[in-house]
């Protein structure tokens, strides 16, 4: 077992061991924040477009 | 500064240092000084990895380079929540579980002294100089504002981070972090609430979003792929993420940092505190340089902000073309004032503005293209000059914030700067004490030794740091190579870690010549291409996974010998 697997089992242990805050596991939270980053870059492309008064 | 803003100053650094040094009265042993004897919480090790980031360049240059380009640079920090997930899956478990005081300790375990040795020492190079920018950069740029020599302002912020770090350790770093970001928070705020107070009683939201959105400055992601940018969405994605990667995983400043949290739940939790506040923050600090760019629109600005810069031109032979640049630069700024004016006005009564909103672009592409011109008079006459962006954000300051907000505000630039500074200073000191003193000089002292030693070592650095700050005017080009450097070590530093979690059979060997292998690499494709130096960290890193795997199987293959296990 590598260094990385055996992280990635230690992570999956932590994450069964409780809830997060508002997260039921780790999983949760880390998929949040992946979806948080979609959602940032999703928002600024609505952003630049919308107030992009320089276009024709 | 008048009296008032000095008092705010001075009570704010005094109230500073005394929170720091009482948080850091329990610290026991070299662990205590180094790890804050791993019990901090998680909140306060994640605005001590915020504040570890965020230096004063980054408070007033970051403003400057938005006052001139707008807020594409928010692209290279958008991969940060990502990476932030990655560290908390593979990086931090390992280096919690391996109780480990450096990251560049693990190497040893992992594979053997020599790749321990030789990280660190590139480590402690790199940094050792870089701490000497981190105080250089900002110390130019208050001096000219504030009119001081920029030596006092060197020793000021230097000294007293000295002997914070030296008394309190990594303890004191880390709560000294925690309230000076927070006064960033407040500054930042502030700064935004203060410009807004400022623009004209007819400008408000609606008005500040149009004008900047007439010159693209609001424009945040660029989808262009074109490896030579280093402001497009792909650049940031994928060589901002290699490079946060590094940053966050390898660099000694920031992995010091996790390992101090009471366990590692609370590891976890201050990183993925990074990952949701950090964008927020950088797009805030970017909206004060689009808020600076539509505020001059109506306050003439100087043609150059570095008035020590001006000053010179304005006693060299090539005044008279300088003045006539000033004119001009008044001239034309007071055109695009009137046409703004005019152009508020018609959208107020819903008039068509075309004619109005080209023309403001006409005068933007003049002003740019005579600052431009201004420039390069500087840099004829002094043979280089200096960053002017940087200049934009303190000089407002200096000329439109009232008194005792302006002290508060200063001190918050020096505290991004300090907070810096700290912790390179610890990071510095940890590695020469636990990589080098300890390992290879004397293994068996008492923890008194080592804390002395580690005071000792601290006091060195910070010299060290200060003294390279001091004749950084005269090292110019030097501390650019130096610049240079670092971003040819970060990617391939990353891949030896890589090659250490990901490749079991990889040895010491393997990641050794790996290592050489990767910034030879980075070298080589830095001289060949054009590509952004954000992708020097994907090279790097992937040539150390590619040489150092290939290395170590041929080695297994000769000696028939499995690697060491990995721990």
């Amino acid at each position: 077992m590598t260094d990385a697997e055996g992280n990635l089992r230690a992570g999956e242990e932590a994450g069964r061991t409780g809830r997060i805050g508002i997260f039921p596991s780790w999983g949760w939270l880390y998929g949040a924040v992946i979806l948080y980053t979609a959602a940032l870059i999703v928002l600024l492309q609505i952003f630049t477009t919308a107030v992009d008064f320089g276009a024709p | 500064m008048s009296p008032l803003d000095w008092l705010v100053f001075a009570v704010y650094f005094g109230g500073v240092i005394w929170f720091a040094l009482y948080r850091s009265r329990t610290n026991v042993g070299v662990e205590g000084f180094f790890l804050a004897n791993r019990r901090v919480p998680w909140a306060a090790v994640g605005l001590s990895v915020m504040a570890t980031q965020a230096s004063a360049i980054t408070f007033i240059g970051t403003t400057g380079q938005a006052f001139d380009d707008g807020m594409r640079f928010i692209q290279v920090y958008l991969p940060q929540p990502l990476v932030m997930v990655l560290l908390c899956v593979l990086f931090v478990p390992f280096f919690y579980r391996s109780k480990v005081f450096t990251a560049y300790e693990y190497l040893e375990n992992r594979f053997d002294a020599k790749t321990r040795s030789l990280t660190s020492f590139l480590f402690l190079i790199s940094r050792g100089l870089a701490a000497g920018f981190v105080l250089y950069a900002p110390a130019i740029v208050l001096s000219v504002i504030m009119g001081w020599d920029e030596r006092v302002t060197i020793l000021i912020m230097g000294v007293v981070t000295i002997a914070y770090t030296m008394a309190g350790g990594i303890t004191a770093v880390i709560w000294t972090d925690v309230v000076q970001m927070l006064m960033m928070f407040v500054g930042i705020a502030v700064a935004l609430a203060i410009l807004f107070d400022t623009l004209p009683t007819d400008v408000g939201v609606a008005e500040v979003v149009y004008l900047g959105g007439i010159q693209q400055m609001w424009s945040s992601i660029d989808w262009s792929w074109d490896p030579t940018n280093t402001y497009t969405i792909w650049s940031g994605m994928i060589g901002g993420f290699f490079l946060a990667l590094a940053y966050f995983g390898c660099d000694q400043s920031q992995v010091q940092r996790y390992l101090t949290a009471e366990s590692l739940r609370s590891s976890r939790l201050s990183l993925i505190f990074n990952a949701f506040l950090k964008v927020p923050m950088q797009f805030a600090i970017l909206a004060i340089g689009v808020l600076l760019f539509v505020f001059y629109h109506f306050e003439r600005p100087p043609l150059l902000f570095n008035s020590a810069e001006v000053t010179i031109v304005h006693e060299s032979e090539r005044e008279d073309e300088f003045r006539s640049l000033e004119q001009e630069h008044r001239d034309v700024h007071s055109l695009r004032r009137q046409t703004t004016l005019s152009l508020l006005e018609g959208r107020r009564n819903g008039e068509n503005v075309a004619d109005l909103r080209e023309r403001i672009g006409g005068y933007d592409a003049r002003l740019l293209g005579v600052r431009r011109e201004a420039r390069a008079i500087v840099s004829e006459v002094r043979g280089g000059s200096s960053n002017d962006v940087n200049y934009v954000f303190p000089s407002y300051l200096i000329q439109y914030v009232p008194a005792g907000i302006l002290g508060l505000l200063i001190a918050v630039i020096f505290a991004a700067a300090m907070s810096s500074l700290d912790s390179e200073l610890t990071a510095l000191s940890s590695a020469t004490v636990i990589d080098f003193y300890r390992r290879h000089f004397k293994r068996d002292a008492s923890e008194a030794h080592y804390v002395l030693v580690s005071r000792a070592a601290t006091l060195v650095w910070g010299a060290f740091a200060c003294g390279v700050a001091l004749y950084a005017g005269q090292l110019g080009s030097l501390l650019e190579a130096v610049n240079q450097v670092g971003s040819f070590f970060y990617g391939s530093l990353l891949g030896v870690f890589l090659l250490a979690f990901l490749v079991r059979r990889a040895d010491g060997n393997g990641a050794f010549w790996g290592l050489l292998g990767g910034m030879l690499a980075v070298f080589t494709v830095s001289i060949t291409t054009d590509i952004s130096w954000l992708y020097y960290n994907v090279v790097g890193a992937f040539a150390v996974l590619g040489i150092g795997t290939v290395v170590s199987l041929l080695a297994l293959n000769g000696s028939r010998e499995p690697g060491p296990p990995p721990r």
